[in-house]
C-alpha cells in the first residue's frame, strides 16, 4: 500500500433525484449555491459526480465547511468519505481509518455494507465486507464487534471508477435548493415569527429579499439594526440579501389621525401589504411571505387575512399559519434567531397598539375605513424613499 | 440640523476640553507607573499624590481619606461587597446582617444588594415619599442591631431630590452611640459633587462615591472617600496600590484631570448654582405655563431648595418616553428617558419613579433634562418651542 487514501466531503442531495424533469436545473443551483456559500475558501474544489457531490478541501478547515453546508438547503446528508484506488487493501485501510475515529468517540458495534456498481473489481460485495470485518475486529482486539442489524457505524463502500469509502452521514438541512422555486420578499418586523417563515420558505427553494418598516421616532434605530442581523442570520440559508427599509412614519401617523383607534393595527398591516406588494412587482419577486400563525393576534384571523390579502393579488406564503408559538420559538432556536428576535427593541411603539384592535372586520367596513385614510400619495412617496441595503 | 442642546449632563457632562487637553500633555510628562522606584516613578507617583492632596482639600477631608477607582459604580460595589469579607460565612448565614439603602438608589448600589441578598444578606429598601424623598421615618423603625451598611444617595440621578443625608445620618449615628454598635453609613453622592456643597467632614458618613465624568472629566475614573477607620478595601485583590484599598496601576492622567475639574466646579460653584437655577426655572415655568407636561415630583414648585437645579423630570403622558427622546433628537435636542444607565432597560427603567407612586403612565411617559455650567436660559428659550411643537405634535397623533 502506498499512501493514505484521498480525504473528500461527501453530499448526499435526496429530493432532487426525485423530480426528473427538473433535476438537471436543480442540480445546476445546488452546485451553484455551494460554490457561492463557500467562496472565501480558495482552497476547496468542488466535484460532481453520478448524482453525489464531493468537496476536495485541501488545507481549508473541514469543520467549518460542513457547519457551513448543514445551512445549504438541498442537501440531505454530508460527511468525510475517502476515495481510494481500485484494490482491496485501499478500502481496508479506508475503513480503518473511519473506524478508528467511532471507535475514539465511544462506539463499538459495526458493520459494512458494499455496493459494487463497477463489476469488473474482482472480489465480490460480500467478499469486500468480510474482508473489512476481519481487519477491524483484528486491528482493535477487543474494542469492537460486528452487529449488521443494530450497529454503532456503518461503513459504506462503492466500487466505482474509484472506490468510495465513508461512514454515517451528518442530516442535511434538506430541502429544494435555494433559488430553484424563483424568488420571494418577507416582511420582516424583528419578532420571532418572520425569520423562522423566512426559513421555511428558503427550504422549499425560495430565494429571499426582505422588507422592513421604519417609523422613527416610534421605534427605535435599534428596532432597524435588530432587523439587519436577522437578515444576516437569514443570509447564511440564503446566498445574498437586500432588505428594503420603507420609511412608514407618515403613513402611520395618517392612519393614526384618520381610523378609528380599533382599525389602526390592522389598517397599518394593509399598508405594509400594499408596499410590499409594488416592491415585489416592481423587483420581480413572486410571492409574499409572512409570519402570521393563525389566531396570534387580531390581525391574524381569517377576517383579517382576508382584508390584508386584497392588497395584493401575488400569492402570500404563510408557513407558520398552523403552528403554535412553542414550536416557532423551538425552530426559532434552531435556525440561530431566536437570540435576536428578543432583544427588547419593539417594532411598533405602544402610541399605535389599541387596546381593543377589530378581531373579525366585516370587509366593506374595513375596505371603507382603509379608503379613508387617503395613503396613496403618503405609500407612493415612501416607495420613492425605500432604502436597499444589501445584507 | 444646525444647532444641537445637550440636556443630559447627569448622563455624562460635556467635557472640559482644555483641562483633558492639558492633562494629556502633562501625561508625556509622568507617564511613569507611581510604584516604580526610578526617576519616572517617584514623579508620577509625587502627581499623584499631589492630585489626591487636592482632591481630599476640595472636599475638606484628610488625603488618606482619598481613594481612586474606575468609577462610580466601582466605588460603590467596593463599599458593599466589602461585607464578605468583613464577615464570616457562618455568621452571614445565621444572622442574616442587614443592608438598608433607600428604593432610589443608583442601580449600581441597588444590584449589588440584590446580589447579597442572594448571599444571604437582609436587605432592606426603605420606601420613598412622593415628593422623592426616602422616608426617614420607616428608616428609622428598620434600623436594627443586625444593621451593618446604610445606603443613601446624595441628590437622586432621576429627580434631583437631596435626600436627607445629615438627619439619616445623625439618627445612624445616635443609634451606635446607643448600642455601641459600629453601622457604616454610604452615600452616593455623584449627582452632587462639584453642583452642591458636599461637607463630608460635617456629615457623619463614613464613605462617598464620586464620578469624574459627571463633571467634564474623563469616564473610568472616580473616587471613593473612605473615612480612616472603616477598613474598607475593594475584594479585588493585587497590588499595594491606593494602600491596598483598591489594587491596579493608577490612572494616573485621569485621576488629575478629575481633581482639575473638580477644582474648576468648585470655584465656580456658587455661580453655577445660579445659573443653573435659572435655567431650570425657566424650563418648569415654561412647563407649567405651556401644560404641556407634569413636573416630577410637583412638591418641588414649592421647594425647590430640596432639589438640584442641575436634574429636572418632566412627564409628557401619553408620549412614551423613549419616543419623545428620538424626536427631540431628531431636533437637535439631547435628553433622556430615565437614568442613562438602564434607560435601554424597559424593566428596570422607571424604577425611581414607580417607587414614588407615580403612576404606570406618568412613569412611562418622564423624560429626564439635566443640565451643566454651559447650559443658558437662552438654551430654553431657544428649544422650548421645539418641545412644545413636538409634544403637541406626538400627542395629537396618540390622540389627546
Amino acid at each position: 500500500m502506498r499512501s493514505n487514501p484521498e480525504k473528500l466531503i461527501l453530499i448526499k442531495y435526496g429530493e432532487l433525484a426525485l423530480k426528473k424533469g427538473n433535476r438537471e436545473r436543480f442540480e445546476r443551483k445546488l452546485l451553484e449555491n455551494i460554490r457561492e456559500k463557500f467562496k472565501g475558501y480558495k482552497g476547496l474544489e468542488v466535484i460532481k459526480t453520478w448524482g453525489r457531490i464531493f468537496l476536495r478541501f485541501g488545507e481549508e478547515n473541514a469543520e467549518d465547511i460542513m457547519k457551513g453546508l448543514g445551512e445549504v438547503f438541498g442537501i440531505v446528508g454530508f460527511g468525510i468519505a475517502y476515495v481510494t484506488e481500485k484494490s482491496i487493501e485501499a478500502i481496508v485501510k479506508a475503513s480503518k481509518l473511519l473506524s478508528e475515529e467511532a471507535i475514539r468517540n465511544g462506539k463499538s458495534s459495526f458493520k459494512a455494507e458494499v455496493r459494487r456498481i463497477d463489476k469488473s473489481f474482482p472480489q465480490t460485495s460480500y467478499d469486500i465486507a468480510c474482508a473489512i470485518g476481519d481487519h477491524i475486529l483484528d486491528s482493535f482486539k477487543g474494542a469492537c464487534r460486528v452487529d449488521v442489524h443494530n450497529p454503532d457505524w456503518c461503513i459504506y463502500v462503492e466500487v466505482r471508477e474509484r472506490v468510495y469509502v465513508y461512514a454515517d452521514m451528518q442530516r442535511g438541512a434538506g430541502g429544494l435548493p435555494v433559488g430553484t422555486s424563483g424568488k420571494g420578499i418577507l416582511l420582516l418586523s424583528g419578532g420571532i415569527d418572520s425569520p423562522v417563515a423566512g426559513y421555511m420558505m428558503s427550504k422549499r427553494g425560495l430565494s429571499l429579499d426582505t422588507i422592513y418598516f421604519h417609523s422613527p421616532p416610534y421605534t427605535s434605530p435599534m428596532a432597524l439594526e435588530k432587523v439587519k442581523k436577522l437578515s444576516a442570520i437569514l443570509k447564511r440559508y440564503n446566498n445574498d440579501i437586500k432588505l428594503n427599509v420603507v420609511p412608514f412614519t407618515a403613513i402611520q401617523e395618517r392612519i393614526k389621525e384618520r381610523a378609528k383607534s380599533k382599525d389602526v393595527t390592522l389598517l397599518m398591516r394593509a399598508a405594509m401589504v400594499k408596499i410590499a406588494d409594488r416592491v415585489a412587482k416592481r423587483k420581480s419577486y413572486a410571492c409574499l411571505i409572512t409570519g402570521e400563525s393563525l389566531g396570534q393576534v387580531a390581525s391574524q384571523t381569517p377576517e383579517s387575512i382576508r382584508f390584508t390579502d386584497n392588497m395584493t393579488d401575488l400569492p402570500v406564503f404563510r408557513p407558520l399559519i398552523g403552528l403554535d408559538k412553542e414550536e416557532i420559538i423551538a425552530m426559532a432556536r434552531r435556525i440561530g434567531t431566536f437570540e435576536t428576535s428578543i432583544l427588547p427593541y419593539e417594532d411598533c411603539c405602544t402610541l399605535f397598539a389599541p387596546r381593543h384592535p377589530t378581531v373579525r372586520p366585516r370587509l366593506e367596513d374595513i375596505s371603507n375605513a382603509y379608503s379613508e385614510t387617503n395613503l396613496e400619495e403618503l405609500i407612493q412617496s415612501a416607495e420613492m424613499e425605500i432604502d436597499t441595503l444589501t445584507i | 440640523m444646525n444647532n444641537t442642546y445637550y440636556f443630559d449632563w447627569a448622563a455624562t457632562a460635556i467635557p472640559e476640553r482644555d483641562i483633558i487637553r492639558k492633562t494629556i500633555e502633562d501625561y508625556f510628562y509622568t507617564f511613569g507607573n507611581p510604584s516604580s522606584i526610578h526617576d519616572y516613578g517617584l514623579r508620577a507617583n509625587s502627581t499623584l499624590n499631589e492630585s489626591r492632596e487636592s482632591f481630599a482639600g476640595l472636599l475638606g477631608v484628610s488625603s488618606d481619606e482619598v481613594t481612586f477607582t474606575s468609577g462610580g459604580t466601582e466605588s460603590n460595589n467596593i463599599v458593599i461587597f466589602n461585607l464578605l469579607k468583613k464577615l464570616n460565612i457562618e455568621s452571614i448565614l445565621k444572622n442574616h446582617p442587614k443592608i438598608i439603602l433607600s428604593s432610589i438608589e443608583h442601580s449600581s448600589f441597588d444590584e449589588p444588594a440584590t446580589t447579597m441578598a442572594r448571599f444571604g444578606f437582609t436587605v432592606e429598601r426603605i420606601s420613598t415619599k412622593k415628593n422623592g424623598m426616602f422616608n426617614i421615618d420607616e428608616f428609622a423603625e428598620k434600623l436594627d442591631e443586625r444593621t451593618q451598611l446604610v445606603s443613601v444617595m446624595y441628590v437622586n440621578n432621576e429627580t434631583g431630590a437631596i435626600q436627607p443625608i445629615d438627619e439619616a445620618s445623625g439618627i445612624v449615628q445616635d443609634f451606635s452611640r446607643k448600642t455601641g454598635r459600629k453601622i457604616h453609613f454610604h452615600t452616593d453622592a455623584i449627582q452632587a459633587l462639584g453642583k452642591i456643597p458636599v461637607e463630608l467632614k460635617k456629615l457623619p458618613v463614613d464613605s462617598a462615591s464620586f464620578s469624574a465624568h459627571k463633571i467634564g472629566g474623563p469616564k473610568g475614573t472616580g473616587v471613593l472617600y473612605l473615612k480612616n477607620s472603616t477598613g474598607v478595601s475593594s475584594l479585588f485583590r493585587g497590588g499595594s496600590q491606593e494602600k491596598g484599598k483598591r489594587p491596579g496601576t493608577e490612572n494616573l492622567p485621569s485621576a488629575v484631570a478629575f481633581e482639575r475639574c473638580l477644582e474648576k466646579y468648585a470655584k465656580n460653584m456658587r455661580e453655577n448654582y445660579g445659573i443653573v437655577s435659572k435655567v431650570s426655572n425657566c424650563l418648569i415655568g415654561k412647563i407649567r405655563e405651556s401644560g404641556i407636561g407634569i413636573i416630577i415630583p410637583e412638591e418641588r414648585i414649592d421647594n425647590p431648595s430640596l432639589f438640584s437645579p442641575y436634574i429636572l423630570t418632566v412627564s409628557f403622558p401619553p408620549i412614551p418616553s423613549e419616543v419623545l427622546v428620538r424626536a427631540l433628537s431628531e431636533r437637535g435636542i439631547m435628553v433622556s428617558a430615565g437614568s442613562a444607565c438602564s434607560s435601554r432597560n424597559p424593566q428596570k427603567r422607571a424604577r425611581v419613579l414607580r417607587a414614588m407612586g407615580i403612576t404606570e403612565e406618568v412613569a412611562g411617559s418622564a423624560v429626564r433634562f439635566s443640565f451643566g455650567p454651559s447650559t443658558s436660559e437662552r438654551d430654553i428659550e431657544d428649544t422650548f418651542p421645539i418641545i412644545s411643537e413636538t409634544v403637541f405634535r406626538l400627542k395629537r397623533v396618540a390622540g389627546r
